[in-house]
């Protein structure tokens, strides 16, 4: 036990603990949007598409996570785009994108000279090694999305209700919308640095579904979601901590068993209550 | 009349398809007009042109009046929603309002009290909570009826509005339309040529070309001259002002 308590006077430690429950308030809100909106499968291609940023950063020697960022809101926009025209499937836009981004990613690792980034860390994230700087970013995102939420909850709900009826409505909606997909773009870029490409999805979705168990008001489950995925992010961190476990799979599963949790608790209550009023 | 609304020479479509070829149309005040056309013919398209949703590829819109831009209501056809949204019934008529307001403010107490009185005239005051996931078809297109109606458009479309409703509503709604005609006009899409003469005042008959036929009876030799094919399936005495008896 003093074991712990020590770690939590590391840098390092302290550092990832922040990131857990910043990267949970930004994804429980955001998350909400993308599950509401049915848009899961874009944000996997668009958090595999920014892959090939990472590569082309290492190439030219600037930093992964700017080249992880610019190529999130290019396939995001992309994505949005394409779609829109008449014989291109979305669904094989995402998968184009979702492929080629990885591949452009590995071509360039590939050919960058001397030393070899470690891939896992980019595929299954390294909370552990948040800088300082990250955390300011993830910092003055999660400012960002609170107040934008705040203050836009109505225009942002009925974009994702029903986007054509908002845009025949109201002349900004279209700018909103592409805020929100810009939004969606780097709350991915977040997610990547602290449980990688591949995991991502699991803060935008699993929390969300957990709180529409218990809600069904797009405010609510906002606001539930942004309570419970900062709580599960932070418990997964510690119990990883406290038996030697990869981060990102203790948060996960940490995410899931709350899900299982919550499905069980809203199962016997309810049959309680229907045994109750059948009395 | 006042004229609200004129396009002019528009040609639009999607990706290289052209769906609607030089369309000349005017709408004024207290139109009724009804929208009939073979499947495919641009009936959704000429609306969604006219709401902005659709870019024309050639041509121009003309709002003659600078606000009437935003002050159109659109009922759009029912299929297109995903039915587990977590939103309620109030919320969906109170989006209407989204045009009269800022983007940052909120609802206020008579936002609220026009809703309910809305869902009222539809006989939806009992639902007012209740999820989209939880109501019926025809009752979700009641509900679409009051959100294109509360911020008390100067033109209300409606993409085939009856198509989830029962008889007896569809009844009150065309009551409901003719009271609301006397201030705003209406553009009202039908693939049932039969029920919509009997209430629209003009017809548009819409196949590639736009036709606007200045009266509500219509023959099978017009529909041909407009180029307009499709079935009148009522004919001879029967209490609808279809076709002239042959």
């Amino acid at each position: 036990m003093e074991n712990i308590l020590e770690l939590f006077e590391l840098d390092f430690f302290q550092n990832a603990i922040f990131a857990s429950v910043l990267c949970g308030i930004i994804c429980g809100i955001i998350g909400t949007y993308i599950v509401a909106k049915r848009i899961v499968f874009i944000s996997g291609g668009i958090s595999h598409a920014s892959f090939g940023g990472i590569g082309i950063a290492y190439y030219l020697g600037f930093t992964p996570m700017l080249g992880a960022s610019i190529f999130a809101i290019l396939s995001a926009i992309g994505i949005t785009k394409f779609s829109k025209i008449n014989n291109l499937r979305q669904d094989s836009i995402i998968g184009i994108f979702w492929s080629t981004g990885m591949a452009i990613g590995l071509l360039f690792i590939y050919i960058s000279p001397g030393y070899v980034p470690n891939l896992m860390s980019y595929l299954f994230g390294n909370i552990l090694s948040t800088s300082n700087t990250q955390l300011l970013l993830m910092l003055g995102l999660t400012i960002f999305i609170i107040a934008f939420f705040c203050i836009f909850m109505r225009p942002i709900y009925y974009i994702a209700f029903d986007k054509d009826y908002a845009q025949t409505n109201n002349k900004y909606s279209d700018i909103l919308n592409t805020i929100l997909i810009c939004l969606v773009a780097l709350s991915i870029v977040i997610t990547i640095n602290v449980i990688g490409i591949i995991l991502s999805i699991a803060y935008l979705t699993i929390p969300q579904a957990t709180a529409n168990l218990f809600y069904n008001d797009f405010k609510k489950i906002t606001l539930a979601s942004s309570i419970i995925c900062p709580i599960g992010s932070l418990c997964g961190l510690i119990i990883a901590s406290i038996i030697n476990l990869p981060p990102s799979a203790s948060i996960i599963l940490t995410f899931f068993s709350f899900f299982i949790l919550a499905y069980l608790y809203k199962k016997i209550y309810t049959t309680r209550l229907k045994r109750t009023k059948s009395i | 009349m006042e004229e609200l609304i004129e396009l002019r020479n528009i040609t639009a479509g999607y990706d290289n398809n052209i769906i609607l070829d030089s369309v000349n149309m005017k709408i004024h005040d207290n139109d009724f007009i009804g929208v009939i056309g073979p499947n495919g013919g641009g009936k959704t398209t000429l609306i969604k042109v006219i709401l902005g949703i659709i870019k024309p590829m050639k041509g121009e819109i003309i709002f003659k009046n600078n606000k009437t831009k935003n002050l159109i209501g659109y009922l759009p056809q029912y299929n297109i929603f995903d039915k587990a949204f977590p939103i309620s019934i109030l919320e969906v008529v109170m989006s209407g309002l989204m045009s009269n307001k800022k983007l940052y403010q909120r609802y206020t107490a008579n936002d609220k009290a026009l809703a309910m009185n809305l869902l009222n005239i539809v006989g939806l005051e009992n639902y007012s909570n209740y999820k989209i996931s939880e109501i019926s078809g025809g009752q979700m297109q009641r509900a679409l009826l009051c959100r294109a109606v509360i911020s008390n458009p100067k033109i209300l479309i409606l993409d085939e509005p009856v198509t989830y409703v029962d008889n007896t509503f569809e009844k009150e709604m065309y009551g409901l339309l003719k009271e609301w005609n006397k201030d705003m006009s209406i553009i009202m899409v039908s693939h049932d040529i039969g029920i919509i003469s009997s209430h629209v005042k003009t017809i548009a008959c819409v196949n590639r070309s736009v036709y606007v036929h200045k009266s509500n009876i219509i023959d099978n030799e017009t529909l041909e001259r407009y180029n307009c094919p499709i079935d009148i399936i009522t004919h001879g005495r029967v209490p609808h002002r279809v076709l002239k008896n042959h």
